[in-house]
């Protein structure tokens, strides 16, 4: 009898463990259990994907807000007039076209002087080189603004060397040369102190560059002319 | 041999009605499976000592599988595989079993030959 008890329930016992087995079994033809590389892919690209959806998110979010303001007020047209102004205003104070003020660091260059009756040696001049260079660097601190002697420097601004001047998108400068820079002041002025830049080695030369921290630096808007004649829009 | 029998229609049973569970419990079941599977062998080596209890067997069927899914999923949170330490305790008492189940059988058939 309790053999016949036993048989029953261990006959029941593994009804239900095969019924599990083959669930189990049944989709695991595609094996999901994945080794370790395999295991970091999948988790990398999960990063990467959630990240994106995160972007995305936000991009959704101010787009959507933007188009919320658009659309929801009751003087529509001021709102989007407003809207549009402060763009335009955003991407001038980007673009350079328009007159800014801050915090930043101010670099004097100046020519070496020469020893009573000789000439200048290359050492001691500054060139348009060096000027390129040291807006290089503040561009590399992280400067938001820069002009040299007032001529606001943009993205599209050369310099090439012109004899006893130094032509700088055009206008003719000479030294001493007045770099100023908006930007965070601090990092501004290590970077061209501390660290191993062009400015530094400038100053270790022959030629004379003083750096010095201002409170409120003004740099006048780029008054040139932007042409474009080739660019042209890829529709997306 | 019921075992194998119940086995295989249980196997047949859930090839036919196809049921699928959804991935994420994947790990669960597996570990049940070994759970209830030590059971099984548990109650085999019981009947052939005659020595097996119903209550026993049926306490530990389930518990022992609740418990290990508990576990795997208490392992899952905290972010430590306690699911190998069922996996290691349930295979050891198969294996266990087993090796008792196998020495009863074969003194059974010696001593009846």
């Amino acid at each position: 009898m309790k053999n016949n008890e036993s048989t029953i329930f261990v006959f029941i016992a593994s009804i239900i463990v095969g019924l599990l087995i083959a669930m189990n079994i049944g989709f695991e033809g595609k094996s999901n259990f994945l080794d370790v590389k395999q295991y970091h892919e999948a988790y990398n690209e999960r990063n990467k994907l959630y990240s994106e959806i995160n972007n995305l998110k936000n991009q959704y979010y101010n787009t959507y807000s933007k188009l919320q303001k658009y659309d929801n007020s009751d003087e529509k047209k001021y709102e989007v007039l407003a809207e549009i102004q402060k763009e335009i205003n955003y991407n001038n104070l980007i673009m350079g076209t328009s007159d800014v003020e801050g915090p930043g660091v101010k670099i004097i260059l100046e020519d070496g002087e020469s020893n009573f009756g000789e000439d200048l040696s290359r050492e001691q001049l500054i060139h348009d080189v060096d000027i390129i260079k040291v807006i290089n660097d503040l561009k590399n601190a992280g400067a938001e603004a820069i002009s040299v002697n007032g001529e606001r420097v943009i993205y599209d601004n050369y310099g090439l060397c012109a004899g006893s001047n130094i032509d700088l998108n055009g206008i003719k400068i000479v030294p001493p040369f007045y770099i100023s820079a908006i930007g965070n002041q601090d990092v501004l002025y290590n970077y061209l102190t501390l660290k191993d830049t062009h400015t530094k080695a400038l100053k270790l030369g022959e030629v004379k560059v003083r750096i010095s921290k201002a409170d409120n630096i003004k740099i006048l808007a780029y008054t040139g002319k932007l042409n474009y004649s080739y660019l042209k829009l890829v529709n997306k | 041999m019921v075992a194998f029998v119940g086995l295989l229609i249980g196997i047949i049973l859930g090839i036919v009605w196809n049921v699928d569970i959804p991935v994420k419990f994947s790990p669960y079941i597996s570990v049940a499976i070994f759970a209830c599977l030590d059971s099984v062998f548990g109650a085999l080596r019981g009947s052939i000592s005659h020595n097996f209890r119903a209550d026993i067997f049926i306490s530990g069927f389930f518990g022992n599988a609740a418990l290990a899914v508990a576990m795997v999923y208490l392992g899952d949170k905290l972010g430590i595989p306690i699911y190998l330490a069922a996996v290691i305790v349930f295979g050891g008492r198969i294996f266990d079993n087993f090796a008792i189940i196998r020495r009863l059988l074969i003194d059974k058939t010696k001593s009846h030959s």
